[in-house]
């Protein structure tokens, strides 16, 4: 419990009032205003409208079937029942649950959101000043952030530290952070609003596979990509159209017959010919099939042409006139390169169809001629090149696109560390951070998993340290070592490449096999195996042995990313921690009500 | 003969009847000359320094008494009343109900008390006191002391008032004498966000009645 504010005659000046005889007079006995202020992180995946995103807060004086149903805290009812609980525990305490902003997640939009907030509070920027009536009393502030509303409540700070309209009484006596990523040169942490006995605590869980490494890469707006839905429908619905009826395979060949194409008598030239009618359903099926193939490219092209667009994104309240808002997921040059390499592929059927129509118009159906029209080496050797990577430099076609793709939707890299230590190394403030660890709270503590996440995490982390230099001096080898860092601990993908791993023993038996035989068909087989093998080594080296756990079942998996990027992140917000209470608490200069 | 009052500051209605020799301040207040002054302030023990009052002629008590007797004659001693209520700060403010006080009273006996359970406080004062000092004891441990500016209060119409009253309630506007234009609307709108009160003026009638309703006068 926090000792009341002593204001005693002795150590106070007597306030002066005016009252009148003989009538009524109501005298407010004087209690600094405590505002604890909680926002919001980047996460609010379920409400993709950047207009409503920005109003997704709570204000409690609308009735609660007005408020937006996702707004941030509202999963987290212990935390904010414990919250309302302290609030009702003292005289002058207020919780301000109004903030919100569009959360998404680059460095512009949270450093105007932590302007905006601050602004909004005080009355600053010109905005309506939402505690207008303590503008001239002294207040103390309790930031409490989860996510990367700890690096907006960093911006609130620097406003609060440098605006000429920030109130010099007002001060930070608080910032509580729950599983913040703090970055190396973004956000920084300013101390000039702060009180001296201003106090950090720090909340974070060791599983929080967000807070450690992904949000070091600001991903740029996607929801409006997200939107595109029309043209993943009309992929989609292309590929669904993909067909081919395998009976009239089995037909064709199960009506093969010799066939004695010498009329002379005493000759005999058999041939093994499929039954006409049968076999020009079969090939009139296999040019349906293509045709439909190149329908799917097309509409992957579409789909890839519809990137290349300028999206424009709606912006969010707090961002209007600030910001710009239009943007290409895929820039000109990679698109130029994604239709390249599609048209290698798409390529690869040219000579497959080109021999079925031959075949057809010829109208005579040698069982052997399918497999001859059917080019499957043509066909498949763009596509296995396109797939293949070099084990060492984990590069290759496929995935230097897909490298290029995730650095243009980075908005910035910046490695992040989990204390605000750093940041306030050179302050008065170093010694006032109390570290509060609530990975035992994390249901994933208890699945003894610990050497597995420890041996994932920190390689993750030493891919982030080496990716953490200029730009200019960056390897796209760590980018693409951490996709398959996080690839590798995907189970279904793990156990999958795990059955390659005889693919060696088959690459060497048919390269043996291969250098006597000039075979293409078997040269792309070879390819392939290869490519196998390089999957399973690249996984293997990478795989932390392990990380999910399916028993008990729970969605999503305990140890699966999608647990460790969301539920591991959202531990230290599911309630106030006795610790996180205790350390809140003791810096509440408001009194406790009486009675 | 009849004459004028200008009233100056920390003065009312009871002091000036008592200067003038009028038997109480009704002769004063319902003097009908002062039917515009009475219309401008209906509450009488809440005026504004520079109004201007008619002072009727005081006409001599009258005593009826029998000659050959002892007769004893009392005079009261004119008193007002000082009437606070304290409350809590904050968004559930409540009436601090049992607190005990210690009121100093210029010219006086202190003053020990307790508040009621609505959280008010009524005493006696000199008609005279002008100041006064009040501890507020909210536990054993912590007290609050006030300086009370007595019968200094001045019309909710009056910039002055209106701070005064705003600063009773919380609404730190400083100084009430003191020149601060922006401060004194900045807070009279927080006072209308925290009412619901929707009026174009900062210290228009609706204000200044609320104000005065919150208050308490």
């Amino acid at each position: 419990m926090a000792p009341p504010t002593s204001q005693s005659p002795d150590s106070e000046s007597k306030q002066k009032v005016r009252v009148a005889l003989n009538s009524a007079n109501k005298l407010v006995v004087r209690d600094v205003p405590n505002i604890i202020v909680l926002v919001g992180g980047t996460v609010d995946p379920g409400n993709m409208d950047t207009a409503a995103r920005s109003a997704s807060f709570h204000d409690p004086k609308l009735a609660s079937s007005a408020h937006d149903p996702n707004w941030y805290w509202q999963d987290n009812r212990p935390f904010r029942e414990a919250l309302d609980a302290l609030r009702k525990d003292y005289t002058n305490l207020h919780l301000f649950t109004m903030h919100g902003w569009s959360g998404d997640n680059n460095p512009d939009n949270r450093t105007i959101a932590g302007r905006y907030l601050a602004d909004r509070l005080c009355g600053g920027g010109g905005e309506k000043p939402y505690y207008a009536a303590f503008l001239n009393r002294e207040v103390s502030i309790h930031l409490i952030g989860h996510s990367h509303g700890g690096n907006v409540i960093n911006e609130f700070t620097e406003r609060a530290a440098t605006s000429k309209e920030w109130p010099k009484k007002w001060k930070i006596r608080s910032i509580t952070y729950l599983s913040t990523p703090f970055f190396t040169k973004m956000h920084p942490v300013k101390t000039g609003a702060f009180s001296d006995a201003c106090h950090i605590t720090n909340v974070f869980c060791k599983y929080d596979l967000t807070q450690r490494v992904v949000a070091d890469f600001s991903l740029m707006p996607l929801h409006d990509v997200l939107r595109q839905k029309g043209n993943s429908d009309a992929l989609m619905k292309e590929v669904h159209g993909l067909h081919f009826d395998m009976g009239k395979l089995n037909a064709a060949l199960m009506s093969t017959r010799p066939v004695d194409k010498d009329d002379r008598f005493w000759h005999i030239d058999l041939h093994l010919l499929m039954d006409k009618v049968k076999a020009e359903q079969l090939y009139d099926e296999s040019l349906t099939a293509i045709a439909q193939l190149r329908k799917v490219f097309d509409a992957v092209r579409g789909l890839l042409r519809q990137f290349n667009t300028p999206l424009q994104f709606p912006v969010a309240t707090e961002l209007k006139g600030k910001l710009t808002h239009e943007r290409k997921v895929l820039s000109d040059s990679l698109l130029a390169r994604f239709l390249a390499e599609l048209k290698t592929v798409e390529k690869g059927i040219d000579p497959t169809e080109k021999a079925l129509r031959a075949r057809r118009k010829k109208g005579e159906y040698p069982v052997g001629g399918l497999f001859d029209d059917l080019h499957l080496a043509d066909f498949l050797q763009p596509l296995v090149r396109l797939i293949g990577v070099d084990r060492k430099t984990l590069n290759g076609p496929l995935w230097a696109l897909i490298g290029s793709m995730l650095e243009e939707q980075v908005a910035e890299f910046d490695n992040t560390v989990t204390s605000p230590a750093a940041q306030l190394k050179a302050t008065k403030f170093a010694t006032a951070i109390t570290q509060v660890d609530v990975s035992k709270e994390d249901g994933y503590s208890h699945r003894h998993k610990d050497v597995e996440f420890g041996r994932f995490i920190s390689r993750l982390e030493g891919i982030e340290k080496r990716y953490a230099v200029a730009p200019a001096l960056r390897n796209p080898r760590d980018l693409r070592d951490l996709l398959f860092t996080l690839l590798a601990q995907v189970e279904p993908l793990r156990l999958l490449v795990q059955k390659w791993a005889s693919a060696a023993d088959w690459a060497a038996s048919l390269a043996t096999y291969g250098s006597k035989t000039k075979s293409p068909g078997l040269r792309v087989l070879i390819d392939l195996v290869n490519h196998l093998e390089s999957y399973f080594v690249i996984v293997s080296e990478r795989s932390a042995g392990g990380l999910q756990v399916d028993q008990p079942k729970v969605d999503p998996p305990y140890g699966s990313l999608d647990y460790l990027m969301r539920v591991s992140h959202s531990v230290s917000r599911q309630d106030l921690y006795p610790p996180v209470k205790e350390a809140l608490k003791k810096q509440l200069d408001t009194r406790l009500k009486r009675g | 003969m009849p004459r004028k009052h200008t009233v100056k500051a920390g003065e009312h209605l009871m002091r000036i009847a008592r200067k003038y020799g009028l038997p109480d301040w009704k002769a004063l207040y319902d003097a009908p000359e002062n039917a515009a002054f009475k219309q401008r302030r209906p509450n009488p023990f809440v005026i504004l320094p520079g109004d201007t009052l008619h002072i009727p002629d005081a006409a001599p008590a009258e005593m009826k008494a029998g000659t050959g007797k002892q007769h004893t004659f009392t005079l009261k001693k004119a008193q007002t009343t000082l009437k606070l209520q304290f409350h809590d700060d904050g968004p559930d403010a409540r009436p601090l109900a049992r607190v005990r006080y210690h009121l100093d009273i210029e010219g006086a006996q202190p003053v020990e008390g307790q508040t009621d359970g609505e959280g008010w406080m009524a005493t006696p004062v000199p008609m005279d006191a002008e100041e006064a000092t009040l501890t507020v004891w909210l536990s054993e441990q912590e007290s609050m002391e006030w300086t009370l500016e007595l019968s200094h209060l001045t019309p909710s119409d009056d910039v002055a008032g209106a701070r005064a009253r705003l600063n009773n309630l919380g609404f730190d506007s400083g100084d009430p004498s003191a020149a601060d234009e922006p401060l004194t609307e900045q807070m009279l709108r927080a006072f209308q966000q925290a009412n619901g009160l929707e009026e174009q003026d900062a210290l228009g009638p609706q204000t200044r009645a609320r104000l005065e309703r919150e208050h308490g006068c």
